[in-house]
């Protein structure tokens, strides 16, 4: 039971450490993406 | 891409997050894969021995490693050609020093933070694609000592200089915000630098100073910190409402101090350990293992608090600094 227990806690640490890696590499993306059209709204010139 | 948006040293928060995405990346690797001692590079991956299962989880996160890396570099070289343009324009470093109101001044502390993210990554993540390195690192160490002490000396010239404008007459501390700890924030990357050299000189003398170096940054880093912390916290529970949208994402900047940290006193634990004849009090363990139950605990506590933001304004809200904490 207890190494049962054990190996789970590890399991689920391990896979959520994993996941986290590509969660934060997805808010990097989204967040990167969102600096480039601030980056583009700077560059073109207002046609209004 | 040519960057048109004006320079300011938040940006370099951007090279800071590549980094922390880069080294999450080789942290997993480092503690998932059996190898010898040391970090581990691409060498010791067998990948014929590998099962299909681990092939498919561990290829994907190298690659995402090697991506991340290239990016730390490279925003780091064209942020600091950008840097020594934004220096060498008259008044412009004067103008942002003195612009202490909302502490809007506080975002050169990204610059040596990111500066401090760059030698991890050139340490752990570029050492695993180089495997080369491995046997040279304890040739790195001196100058990785040297990049230290100036990062730690930049650090407290930044903090006594920008200091003076925060408490100065007719700035009000009121409209503070979590931003205003990001030199806490720069200090907890310091002390991590230092502490890595204390985990990996083997020359006494290399690993001496560096001890003593981390463990004055972390005393100053607490210090700041604790009192930033109580300060902000008591200032937004009078107010009783939040800041605004865009500086909302600051919130999460206790989550990475917090494991920095912990992270630097353990390692420094590890090296005076042996040292202290009737051993240390405490467990360095529950060190450990605080500082990361309290980034949970604060991260969490910090996504009910901003519940609304990232139902209703995230996804299509325009870019701000401060969304790079998320990271």
């Amino acid at each position: 039971m207890y190494v049962y227990g054990f190996f789970y806690q590890y399991t689920a640490l391990s896979a959520l450490n994993y996941v986290s890696v590509y969660l934060a590499a997805i808010v990097y993306a989204l967040v990167m993406s969102k600096f480039v059209t601030a980056n583009r709204v700077v560059t073109e010139p207002a046609t209004a | 891409m040519k960057l048109n948006i004006k320079f300011h040293p938040l940006l370099f928060q951007a090279s800071l997050a590549a980094g922390g995405v880069s080294l999450m990346a080789f942290n997993y690797l480092q503690f998932a894969i059996p190898h010898g001692k040391g970090p581990i590079t691409l060498s010791d991956i067998s990948w014929g021995s590998l099962t299909t299962a681990q092939d498919a989880l561990y290829a994907p996160l190298v690659a995402l490693m090697l991506v991340f890396t290239l990016l730390t570099f490279g925003l780091t070289v064209y942020f600091l050609y950008r840097l020594a343009g934004w220096l060498g324009e008259p008044g412009a470093y004067g103008t942002f020093k003195g612009n202490g109101q909302g502490n809007q001044n506080a975002g050169i502390f990204a610059i040596v933070a990111s500066l401090a993210m760059t030698v991890n990554v050139i340490w752990a993540p570029f050492g695993f694609f180089v495997p080369q390195m491995a046997p040279h690192m304890q040739a790195l160490m001196i100058p990785s000592l040297f990049v230290f002490g100036a990062l730690l000396l930049v650090l407290l010239y930044l903090e006594v200089a920008f200091g003076r404008t925060w408490f100065a007459e007719g700035v009000d501390r009121t409209k503070f915000n979590f931003i205003w700890l990001l030199d806490a924030f720069a200090f907890g990357l310091v002390a991590l630098t230092g502490s890595g050299i204390v985990a990996m000189a083997k020359n006494n003398v290399v690993a001496d100073i560096a001890a003593v170096g981390t463990v004055f940054t972390l005393v100053v880093g607490a210090v700041v910190l604790l009192y930033k912390v109580a300060y902000l916290t008591y200032n937004h529970v009078k107010a009783g409402k939040l800041p605004a949208d865009p500086i909302l994402p600051a919130f999460f900047l206790i989550v990475p101090i917090s494991c920095l940290f912990g992270l630097s006193a353990y390692r420094l634990t590890g090296f005076f350990e042996p040292r202290v004849e009737s051993g240390l009090p405490g467990s360095p363990t529950a060190l450990i293992a605080g500082s990361y139950v309290l980034a949970v605990v604060w991260g969490l506590g910090s996504v009910y608090l901003i519940r609304d933001y990232f139902t209703r304004y995230f996804v299509k809200s325009p870019f701000a600094p401060p969304q790079w904490g998320f990271v």
